[in-house]
């Protein structure tokens, strides 16, 4: 029994990296062609993701909407967070209820509605739409990660520093924040880590100005299909797993994805 | 809840002016307006746009014109686009049974494990969901590629076959289906499944009786997400496809990035929002027969 258990794990674990282990182990190769298992051994790929501009300037573009958007996010859902804790009645139900409507809606319906929103009304696709983009898709992550942490409050806390005399902003901000950090860090990087990845909206609201990694990976992809790809998911696959790592110390991973198992 | 605390009624140590508290409460409405005017402009505004561009037509002379069905009897009339929905449709399924298939077993081995090895396969299953979509599908781009590693070992061409594109979205989106399922499962009280064995059911049965319909809406709901995911991937299909694959957002993307045919993408997008909007009812009204079918069986087997 046991040994049926850890093979389970096994193939399960097997089948999550494969296509990691694919893609990591083809950037070591020498030939053209990605492949797997490599030809030849050398590092003269990742040189050239290195001097490959779009992947470069695709990082930059990257890393600065991520930033910005788990910031926006988590503040937006810190305050909405404490709005559907506070209030009584139907009202925070609903908004609550409406925030997460994006899960159902297809991306790629979206972004399409989106990029010709745009365009019919004459703006230019720039950083400020491809951030709005993902604002509303960061969104539902933020919530569901903040509100974990007003859940977890208890309400003696507070009540205590109101008898003793503290203002609402003063309760807010140093007794209330300090005791949320945890998930304030584990929404910051998860929504740092989905944005970072994040391909429908970006793919349709990039211009050629602002393409961001994920974009430009996909593009090299189409365009000429080397191991700089290969080469370039290293640095992806490393911040994606500095998240990991962050959110497991933070919240759990599981529990960021919604799972609340004893 | 509390009740040693009381509340503070008094006056503040130092009382406010009035215009203080009213800025105050101003900035606590503009503060929580601001995100939600933001959502609408970057969610509903653009959906319900799009459901209304797809029925008027525009062209860049003339402006829009009078609202008209063209988009849709255009689409409708193609056999193409029938067989794209229906090609989406069959896919996603697919893919939604698999990752049943994979989350049944591995949501029960699961609940009988310890706390390390719980652990460990909630991150097994959880760490695809955190690796980026281009690495991962580049990955099974290469796992399938000719010559490549599955074609040498199983002698199978996969290259640019639907096979591929639906492995590749099970990889991506069965963690979903895993998480709702171990929702449910963990509702399941465990005496029940004990005194079911005490009783003599075969494990069959346990399945059938206890387990099926205990997990019946983390099924459900788990189902609905990977099926709107996948029915709206569009990596997959376009990286392991060649581009040439008859899905939905493959005619999507082509219609808006690659023939900049508006019109027609927003008539698609609306096709694929209302695909995903029939799956979400008709799964709630089917959670919805089989609770009362099952408390109707409770009842005759009381009389």
């Amino acid at each position: 029994m046991i040994g049926q258990r850890k093979l389970l794990a096994a193939i399960i674990g097997i089948f999550a990296l494969l296509p990691l282990v694919m893609v990591l182990g083809s950037a070591f190769g020498t030939s053209r062609f990605p492949m797997f298992p490599p030809q030849g051994f050398g590092f003269g790929w990742f040189v050239e993701a290195w001097n490959k501009r779009d992947f470069r300037e695709g990082f930059i573009i990257s890393f600065n909407l991520a930033l910005l958007t788990s910031t926006t996010v988590t503040i937006a859902a810190l305050i909405i967070g404490r709005y559907i804790q506070k209030t009584q009645g139907l009202a925070p139900k609903i908004v609550f209820g409406v925030l997460n409507l994006p899960v159902l809606v297809p991306l790629i319906v979206l972004a399409t509605a989106s990029l010709q929103m745009w365009k019919s009304y004459g703006f230019y696709l720039d950083f400020r739409t491809l951030f709005l983009g993902h604002v509303i898709v960061g969104f539902p992550f933020a919530i569901r990660t903040v509100m974990i942490g007003y859940r977890n409050l208890s309400p003696a806390i507070e009540d205590v520093a109101r008898t003793l005399g503290a203002s609402p902003a003063r309760i807010y901000l140093s007794v209330i924040l300090p005791s949320m950090k945890p998930s304030i860090i584990a929404s910051m990087v998860l929504v740092f880590v989905v944005s970072f990845d994040e391909v429908p909206m970006s793919l349709f609201l990039a211009s050629p100005r602002t393409t961001p990694l994920s974009v430009a990976m996909f593009n090299s992809m189409t365009e000429e299909l080397t191991p700089v790809l290969s080469a370039a998911s290293f640095v992806v696959t490393g911040i994606a797993v500095v998240g990991m790592i962050v959110l497991e110390r933070t919240i759990g991973i599981a529990r960021a994805f919604g799972v609340k198992i004893q | 809840m509390h009740p040693q605390t009381i509340p503070y009624e008094g006056k503040l140590a130092h009382p406010q002016p009035r215009w203080v508290v009213a800025l105050k409460r101003w900035l606590w409405w503009a503060a929580l307006t601001a995100p939600l005017a933001a959502y609408l402009i970057g969610f509903l505004l653009p959906l319900s746009l799009m459901i209304g561009f797809a029925f008027r037509p525009y062209s860049n002379v003339t402006g829009f014109g009078s609202p008209s069905l063209g988009a849709f009897t255009d689409v409708a009339a193609s056999g193409l686009i029938i067989e794209a929905v229906i090609n989406t449709a069959s896919l996603s399924l697919a893919v939604v049974a698999v990752s049943a298939m994979i989350g049944f077993p591995l949501g029960l081995q699961f609940m009988a494990s310890g706390r390390k090895l719980r652990t460990l396969l909630l991150i097994i299953v959880i760490t695809p969901l955190l690796i980026n979509a281009v690495v991962r599908t580049f990955g099974w781009y290469i796992f399938f590629s000719t010559g490549g590693p599955f074609e040498s070992m199983f002698g199978l061409r996969m290259h640019g076959s639907m096979t591929a594109v639906g492995i590749a979205l099970v990889h991506q989106f069965y963690a979903y289906m895993v998480i709702s399922l171990l929702v449910s499962l963990s509702s399941i009280p465990g005496d029940v499944v004990a005194a079911a064995k005490t009783l003599g059911a075969s494990r069959f049965m346990i399945f059938r009786r206890i387990i099926l319909p205990y997990s019946l809406p983390g099924l459900v709901s788990g189902g609905v997400i990977v099926f709107g995911l996948s029915a709206g991937a569009i990596l997959a299909p376009l990286m392991l496809g060649g581009g040439t694959m008859n899905l939905l957002t493959i005619h999507i993307y082509r219609a808006m990035l690659v023939f900049l045919d508006p019109q027609r993408g927003m008539a698609l997008g609306t096709l694929l929002l209302m695909l995903n909007i029939v799956v979400v009812v008709l799964s709630e009204q089917a959670v919805r027969r089989m609770r009362t079918r099952s408390v109707m069986k409770a009842r005759r087997s009381d009389k």
